[in-house]
């Protein structure tokens, strides 16, 4: 019981936006590893479930996010990844979800993104981040063995298939995922890449992304999927989309993005994605919470004077 | 200088528009969310190309002269408009990751819809005579036939350039400063592409930079600043160009001895641009072919890999200071000459048209007896 109400005051202190202790990280990723190594690479979900794209460490607006959609028990949640990274709290945000996720493990979801990886949060903020609150690496790599275990995928009541990124030119089928070793850095290419990082786009068939890497996706190839796996939905998030929310191919495949004001600046909405127990969806929009422009650093009047 | 009818300067703020009149001149910037899906899909078709995951397609700033009706202004789509059909730059694991494909039995996808992803720039701003100050919209620039502006031609050698001795000063007050996005996409994770316009005007000029930042992770930096000044009273307009690159690494080389594996100054813009200026200005260990044009910005090329060892620098003597411009800021850009590149086992640096400097002056026309 003790663990139990010193997690609760973990989950409020991480509410407030304050960070736990080095100490208090190491336990909690302990805790959600053994959680979540016996989570499958496609979760299993039961409706109803709301279902959330990109975070990227805008904690303020994540509070938000709990007010429109409620908090965590009361609602199920789906998070689809991109927890971390160029938002100014990826540590209280995703600290806070893995909180929720050891105190309520059948309460919330937390699938990969790409950005949960030792790479990508070298380069975009995560680790910088971690190096300025703790002074060291250590919570850092706690955390990235946790991204590690995080599942693949999720199928709501098995015909929402829930992903990051999107489909693979390796898998036809959600079986195909759950033959994946996923607990590694997600790899440059395969199919484990694939799923956080490809785009639907209006092309047919397959595509290669220009820049060499990554790959693309049609109608086709969603119709294809969905048919072969008996689905209705295929939600993914991964994408900034100024209403907040994308459908395509006749309603097939929805982006959902769930950081408002992206980097403070994009001016966009976010929204969240709610399916009840017959699977209809709501979309649920919501601006960034005001409070966020407390963490931005103000600019200095010498940068007026650029040459 | 200046008419003795002139007003004083007069800043406004209108919620995402803002600006100030300067005597004749009216300057306005415009700052807006992205676009919307149904803007985004009528720039993408009016385009032909996918625009950057960032898109701020309804910001402005605009420059209008109401003594001679001339404008300036520079927005998203006019500048995408100059991003190419394609580039041979890849990210740094394409070929690791070409040969997995080839293992995994998807080796017959092919890019379908080929552009330059990196949305390389070098669109200087749209220039155009207009009786009022317009942010004309791109799409509907088209129909109504408009006088022919006039054009900015090269300096003359003995032009001084952009003063930037005075720009430089911080005595001198600015009353009016906007930073303005016009784009960035984050390269599917793998760098950053940004333009972003900044603006800033004192009692007797206005100063514009257009800097298109790109950061390829492990394989290159690019950046393109245009330049653009005024003095009142001068009866000009001073533009000048800049393109710069160099490999990832060479770059890298260059980080400050105590931390060299904070990686953190690889994505401060203006510690890059002065380590693209330093190597592109200091003169190389091995000799250069002397360019045939004296008065042309020499392109470089560099092979990334191995530091900077075999990098060919520009020939110009003279690097190109802040308060002074040599020779090689005089010419236009030249095409590359160069056929090396043959670093084994790394990818050279692509060629690009626009390396090298080039200065350029538009003389106001003569309106009203403004002009001294």
């Amino acid at each position: 019981m003790s663990s139990i109400s010193s997690l609760d005051r973990q989950i409020q202190q991480l509410k407030d936006c304050q960070p736990i202790s080095e100490q208090q990280v190491k336990e909690l990723c302990l805790k959600a590893r053994e959680i979540l190594v016996e989570e499958a690479n496609v979760q299993w979900i039961d409706s109803p479930v709301t279902i959330c794209g990109d975070i990227h460490g805008q904690f303020w607006d994540l509070l938000e996010l709990f007010k429109v959609g409620g908090m965590c028990p009361d609602t199920n949640y789906l998070f689809l990844g991109d927890y971390v990274d160029r938002g100014f709290y990826s540590v209280e945000t995703f600290l806070l979800l893995l909180a929720l996720k050891v105190r309520y493990p059948d309460r919330i979801t937390l699938i990969r993104g790409n950005h949960e990886s030792r790479q990508i949060t070298q380069v975009y903020g995560f680790y910088d981040e971690c190096l300025r609150k703790f002074g060291s690496a250590s919570v850092w790599r706690y955390c990235c063995e946790v991204f590690d275990y995080l599942s693949l995928g999720a199928v709501v009541d098995g015909k929402v298939f829930c992903v990051h990124g999107g489909l693979s030119p390796n898998v036809t089928s959600l079986d195909q995922i759950r033959l994946i070793d996923r607990k590694q850095e997600v790899p440059h290419d395969g199919a484990m890449c694939d799923l956080l990082w490809s785009d639907p786009d209006d092309i047919e068939g397959w595509g290669l992304s220009p820049r060499g890497a990554g790959y693309l996706f049609g109608a086709d190839i969603v119709k294809t999927f969905a048919h072969a796996n008996n689905l209705d939905l295929i939600a993914r998030a991964h994408q900034l989309v100024m209403e907040g929310h994308k459908l395509m191919f006749d309603d097939l495949i929805v982006t959902v993005w769930s950081a408002p004001n992206y980097c403070y600046r994009c001016g966009n909405v976010a929204s969240i994605l709610e399916l009840d127990e017959n699977l209809n969806p709501t979309y649920r929009s919501f601006d960034a919470a005001t409070q966020d422009t407390r963490g931005i650093p103000a600019k200095s009047t010498a940068l007026q004077y650029f040459l | 200088m200046t008419s003795t009818t002139t007003a004083p300067p007069r800043p406004f703020d209108h919620g995402s528009s803002k600006g100030i009149q300067l005597d004749t001149w009216l300057l306005t910037s415009t700052i807006l969310p992205i676009l919307n899906a149904t803007e985004s899909d009528a720039a993408q078709a009016q385009l032909h190309l996918p625009l950057p995951e960032i898109c701020f397609g309804n910001n402005t700033l605009v420059l209008h002269d109401s003594a001679t009706n001339l404008q300036f202004q520079w927005n998203a789509l006019d500048a995408l408009k100059a991003v190419g059909r394609d580039t041979e730059v890849k990210v740094a694991y394409a070929d690791e990751w070409a040969r997995g494909q080839a293992n995994s039995g998807s080796a017959d996808v092919a890019v379908q819809k080929p552009f330059d992803w990196t949305y390389t720039t070098v669109h200087p701003g749209s220039v155009s005579l207009s009786p009022s100050p317009s942010p004309t919209s791109p799409s509907s620039s088209a129909p109504t036939p408009q006088p022919q502006p006039p054009q900015f031609l090269p300096a003359p050698p003995t032009h001084p350039g952009i003063p930037l001795h005075l720009l430089a000063r911080q005595d001198i007050p600015i009353l009016f400063y906007d930073e303005i996005p016009l784009f960035e996409d984050e390269l599917g994770d793998n760098g950053i592409a940004e333009l972003v316009v900044r603006v800033r005007v004192n009692s007797t000029s206005i100063f514009i930079l257009s800097r298109f930042f790109l950061r390829i992770d492990n394989v290159l930096f690019r950046i393109f600043d245009v330049r653009l000044y005024m003095a009142l009273g001068s009866g000009e307009v001073i533009r000048e160009s800049k393109g710069r690159q160099a490999g990832y690494e060479e770059v890298k080389a260059r980080l400050p001895f105590d931390k060299p594996t904070d990686l953190t100054p690889l994505t401060d813009i203006n510690w890059v641009h002065a380590q693209l200026e330093a190597l592109a200005t200091s003169p190389p260990p091995s000799a250069f072919p002397p360019s045939s044009r004296p008065s042309s910005a020499t392109p470089l090329r560099h092979p990334t890999a191995g530091g900077s060892t075999g990098r060919l620098t520009p020939s110009a003597s003279g690097a190109s200071t802040p308060t002074g411009r040599t020779a090689e800021a005089l010419g236009r850009m030249d095409l590359g000459s160069e056929s090396g590149g043959e670093s084994r086992g790394a990818r050279s640096l692509p060629k690009w048209e626009a390396e090298g400097v080039k200065l350029e002056v538009l003389k106001l026309p003569v309106a009203g007896g403004e002009s001294n």
